[in-house]
């Protein structure tokens, strides 16, 4: 038993405006009713409310055989006086001058059709105003679908088209590149040394195409393995005192791969070019691991 | 009322014009039949038209006295069946009536129905989902409060506070929202 159950007879007014009180429950909540004014008025309020409730069921149209039955059923049972005799405590209007009922009578019914003539036209125009207003609302809702729609896809055509343009930009520059290499191993004048492997088993290979008096240079490798992530390639030119770090490079698959180095001065100024495996980033000073190496 | 208690037969039809809808939509609610819902709007209106002498005016608006008749005839429909239209109560089933669709929104938008309506899902929608619940049960499903307490396996305690307090709330939000019950 919860203490609850022994709430005071007033907190059970909404139960019985709901008609969920228990029967046991309604002795005491009715003598509480019999005395107090103040809770026949609370109770009063509450059902008011309770009235709403059927409100929020949806409403229906019932069919037209409900109406028609029961206003036979109505008609059936109601004496012919009743039917034709004015309601009771309703005073029956004092009869005017008879010459004014013709033209009264017509009058009154010449109101009671223009009134109804003017409500059943407001009544259509509100229904076709609200027709045209859900079609509207319809269309605008599919428009708005359809914009979202486009949006999306231009926005994701326009990705599309930056990547696009910037592959091509990647693809423009190595074309120039390649070009540039092949114009420049091409030209007349060109000298070319050769880079052997610095360790005996290695089928790697370098060859340097080079204009004495020049600082630029071409080197086109071959047979070098890929090396392991994290580290790469880097050519060096080198003079009886010092060696002076220049580009890093990777290969292809296939061992393959070429730079083009500016040196700091002139390349002929330099007696030895070598290749040396590096981390990633290069180095300021070689390591011991050479790979390739030539003399100028 | 006083024109339909004198036999003014014109006066009724006003009366059936403005309330058959809802009627008719709570008998269906409750009953989940269409045939049964049919009799119970027939039902009522004649009992309106045969007891109007019987209602007093000052004792309170027209509406939940109507209201009252055909609900008292839709659970005692409810009651000879000895079943339960399908979704009231079970299974912990909450119906959720402030999300009940309204069928015809166009027409009732126009309508002191629709108004109404609005009024009462926007307050029920207010109300925590356990004391729409038991407002669910006692007013639809016609069940007491002990009913409710066996029903949902909870202490009957909690559900006369949850009645308890629904109840207040929704006066509060209505009475917030300025409706009146005049209808006459």
């Amino acid at each position: 038993m919860n203490s609850h159950d022994h709430d005071p007879a007033e907190s059970q007014l909404g139960a019985y405006a709901l008609g969920a009180l228990d029967l046991e429950d309604r002795p005491a909540l009715e003598a509480l009713l019999s005395e107090s004014p103040a809770h026949q008025e609370e109770l009063r309020q509450l059902r008011e409310i309770v009235a709403l409730l059927p409100y929020a069921a949806p409403p229906a149209t019932p069919p037209d055989r409900v109406r028609e039955r029961l206003f036979a059923r109505i008609a059936a049972a109601q004496p012919a006086t009743r039917r034709t005799a004015p309601s009771p405590g309703v005073t029956a209007p004092r009869p005017g001058p008879r010459w004014l009922m013709p033209g009264l009578l017509a009058g009154l019914a010449a109101l009671v059709l223009v009134l109804g003539t003017l409500t059943f036209s407001l009544n259509s125009s509100v229904a076709r105003l609200d027709r045209t207003n859900r079609q509207l609302v319809s269309s605008l809702d599919d428009i708005q679908q359809a914009l979202a729609e486009t949006q999306a896809r231009q926005e994701q055509l326009a990705s599309q088209l930056a990547a696009g343009e910037e592959r091509i930009a990647q693809l423009s520059a190595a074309l120039a590149r390649d070009d540039y290499v092949i114009s420049f191993v091409s030209a007349p004048g060109v000298a070319t040394r050769q880079l052997q492997p610095a360790q005996s088993g290695v089928a790697a290979q370098g060859a340097m195409y080079m204009y004495p008096g020049h600082s630029n240079a071409v080197v086109i490798f071959s047979g070098l393995p890929p090396l392991a992530p994290g580290q790469v390639y880097q050519f060096w030119f080198a003079d009886g005192t010092s060696q002076v770090a220049s580009s890093t490079f990777e290969v292809d698959p296939t061992g393959i791969g070429y730079i083009v180095v500016e040196a700091p001065r002139e390349v002929n100024a330099f007696s030895e070019v070598m290749v040396t495996v590096e981390p990633a980033g290069g180095s300021a000073t070689p390591s011991r691991t050479v790979v390739l190496e030539g003399s100028l | 009322m006083a024109q339909v208690a004198g036999g003014d037969s014109r006066a009724m039809e006003e009366l059936y014009a403005r309330y058959a809808r809802v009627v008719y939509g709570l008998a269906l609610k409750i009953l989940a039949n269409a045939e049964h819902a049919e009799d119970v709007v027939q039902e009522t209106f004649w009992r309106v038209w045969n007891r109007a002498a019987t209602f007093q005016a000052g004792s309170g608006a027209f509406a939940p006295w109507l209201f009252g008749i055909a609900r008292n005839l839709c659970i005692d429909e409810l009651r000879r069946r000895q079943a339960r239209p399908a979704g009231i109560g079970g299974g912990g089933d909450d119906l959720a009536l402030a999300a009940i669709p309204d069928t015809q929104p166009g027409l009732d938008e126009v309508t002191w129905v629709a108004e109404r309506r609005r009024m009462i899902t926007s307050a029920l929608s207010e109300l925590p989902a356990d004391q729409r619940q038991v407002i669910e049960l006692a007013y639809f499903g016609g069940l007491s409060q002990r009913e409710i307490a066996d029903q949902l396996n909870n202490p009957l305690g909690t559900v006369k506070t949850r009645v308890r307090l629904a109840l207040q709330k929704l006066k509060t939000v209505l009475q917030h929202q300025g409706i009146g019950l005049d209808d006459r």
